[in-house]
């Protein structure tokens, strides 16, 4: 079976109707994000700002700043870190046609679409649109904690500062590496949860979503055992991690194109509440 | 035209196969029952119809294309109503913004005329109607849809009595012979004026596959006085007029079919009216 072809007009159809049909969810799912990262990160910088009213500049940090600094962001950080890696992959759940009622996956297989059209469509919310999202909506949470600092601890006036002018501070050759493996292991976890959601029984899916759990350590593992082996020859380090980011990408990637071709073979046979009966 | 190929399918190997080697060919310009008793398989059957299962053997074709592969030129060239569905919770008009778009022969006139039969309007909020009232709207839009087949499982399930005639009168209006309709149901005293092809399901094989009138050429229904007038019936049975029997007609007497007493006389002699009517059949 193949995924068959790609009409753009049809392909406008799709995504309007996933939009309004979904338009609730998505926009509850932001929500939700949004205020528990605001509500977070308001709390940390709030504990620093006192802090640093108290004992100024001198709070250790695990970057070097430079004086006037925003120096919570030291702390949100590792929010930011996890924060990101959940989101997308809840946003790539999230995205997929619901499929979890027989009512559902009839109406889901029978929209005059082909499996083309409707991987694209479900390529495009979780990965761009996704990415995009999480911009704007943690952008939106820091301008609500430095409101909600400003306000509440008016001393913190000159310490908070917005993080788009900020995170330059933190941008040195560790935290780089950092985020460039926090984002090949989102989009190979994002790749992994697409093919498992795709499986076609609840064992299978539980089963495999456990290489979710190994993730981190697998890539973290792997990446720590490279640092090891080549902790001073940079030239060569630098080659084996780009080797080590296009492995992990690669394999998102086929992983991806497993899903698509894997999504014509579903059909109403694929329990999608867990059947244990039935696995 | 609809064939369905030498089609086999069970939900696991412990419970056996639910359709067995069923081969059947349908026509557009006919409405096609297809009858069974609770189980059988006439749900599955019309998933298999719909490429919404897949066969362990055989296939089902549209055209000429597997429907399984569910490509959206097959998908838009047929509309399955479901006994159970679900409908969001915006109104008709947003629906059909939404929908019409896959139907590349939608008529929206049509869809207006439709809702008019059953006494609806455009304006309707989706999420607030009744059960019943979303079969209604969900045969309208079907219809309006203009594809080459309407494949409905129990459709007057829901339906109000002024409901069921309205269905009737809506479904002689709109069929016409580029169109062909299968509807699944127990209700046949519901449908069984616009039935132009009988098909019963026993045990995953169409132990009838007949049109009406090879039944009522072959077969004639009366209802007797006594049970021993029914003695050369194929099948009889009591009812409030006396003993409603299926008998013989060799003489080709013109009778009108009870659908109800041919499901049970074939479910009770399947091999002497499958012999009767299927005769190229074993």
């Amino acid at each position: 079976m193949t995924p068959g072809t790609f009409n753009r007009k049809r392909f406008a159809a799709l995504c309007r109707l996933d939009w309004a049909e979904k338009r609730k969810s998505y926009l509850l799912f932001l929500l939700i994000f949004y205020v528990v990262t605001a509500i977070i990160i308001t709390y940390n910088s709030l504990h620093i700002y006192y802090d640093m009213s108290l004992i100024g500049d001198r709070i250790a940090t695990t970057v070097p700043l430079p004086p006037g600094a925003d120096r919570s962001w030291d702390r949100h950080l590792s929010y930011l870190v996890v924060s990101f890696f959940v989101f997308m992959l809840l946003a790539t759940r999230q995205t997929h046609t619901g499929m979890l009622t027989r009512r559902q996956c009839t109406a889901a297989l029978l929209q005059p679409a082909s499996c083309g059209e409707k991987f694209v469509r479900w390529w495009c919310y979780a990965v761009p649109l996704s990415l995009v999202a999480f911009a704007l909506v943690y952008l939106a949470a820091d301008y609500t904690r430095i409101l909600v600092c400003r306000t509440a601890f008016p001393a913190s006036e000159p310490l908070a500062i917005p993080l788009y002018k900020g995170i330059g501070w933190y941008f040195d050759s560790e935290t780089r590496l950092i985020f460039q493996m926090l984002f090949t292991i989102t989009l190979l976890g994002q790749a992994v949860v697409a093919l498992t959601t795709t499986l076609k029984t609840a064992y299978a899916r539980i089963f495999s979503r456990f290489i979710l759990v190994a993730l981190p350590f697998i890539l973290g593992y792997s990446f720590s055992s490279l640092i090891r082996v080549f902790p001073t020859a940079m030239d060569i380090a630098r080659l084996w991690l780009t080797a080590w980011h296009i492995f992990f990408l690669g394999l998102a990637a086929v992983c991806w194109y497993a899903t698509c071709r894997r999504l014509p073979r579903m059909d109403l046979e694929y329990s999608y509440p867990p059947k244990f009966d039935k696995a | 035209m609809m064939t369905i190929e030498h089609l086999s399918f069970g939900y696991s190997k412990r419970k056996g196969l639910v359709v067995n080697d069923l081969s059947l060919s349908l026509d557009t310009g006919n409405i096609y029952g297809l009858l069974g008793r609770n189980g059988v398989g006439k749900s599955t059957l019309l998933y298999l119809m719909t490429g919404l299962l897949t066969p362990s053997a055989g296939q089902v074709l549209l055209n000429g294309t597997n429907v399984r592969l569910r490509y959206p030129e097959t998908l838009c060239d047929f509309f399955l109503i479901p006994e159970e569905f679900d409908l969001p919770d915006y109104s008709l008009q947003k629906y059909v913004r939404l929908h019409a778009p896959f139907y590349p022969k939608f008529d929206y006139g049509n869809l207006r005329q439709n809702l008019e039969l059953f006494g609806l309007t455009e304006d309707l909020r989706l999420g607030e109607l009744s059960m019943g009232q979303k079969k209604k709207v969900q045969i309208c839009f079907a219809l309006a849809t203009r594809t080459s087949w309407l494949i409905m499982d129990e459709p007057t399930n829901g339906l109000d009595i002024p409901g069921k005639s309205q269905f009737r009168k809506l479904l002689i209006r709109e069929m016409n012979d580029k169109r062909g309709i299968v509807i699944s149901t127990h209700q046949v005293k519901d449908v069984d004026q616009l039935l132009d092809h009988i098909v019963i399901l026993n045990e995953g094989h169409a132990v009838l596959n007949a049109s009406l009138t090879d039944i009522r050429r072959k077969l004639y229904f009366t209802t007797e006085a006594h049970e021993a007038e029914t003695a050369q019936a194929y099948y009889a049975q009591p009812s409030p007029h006396g003993y409603a029997a299926m008998l013989p007609n060799p003489d080709g007497k013109d009778s009108e079919p009870d659908i109800e007493l041919l499901f049970n006389g074939t479910l009770a002699h399947p091999d002497t009216i499958s012999a009767l009517l299927n005769p190229q059949k074993p």
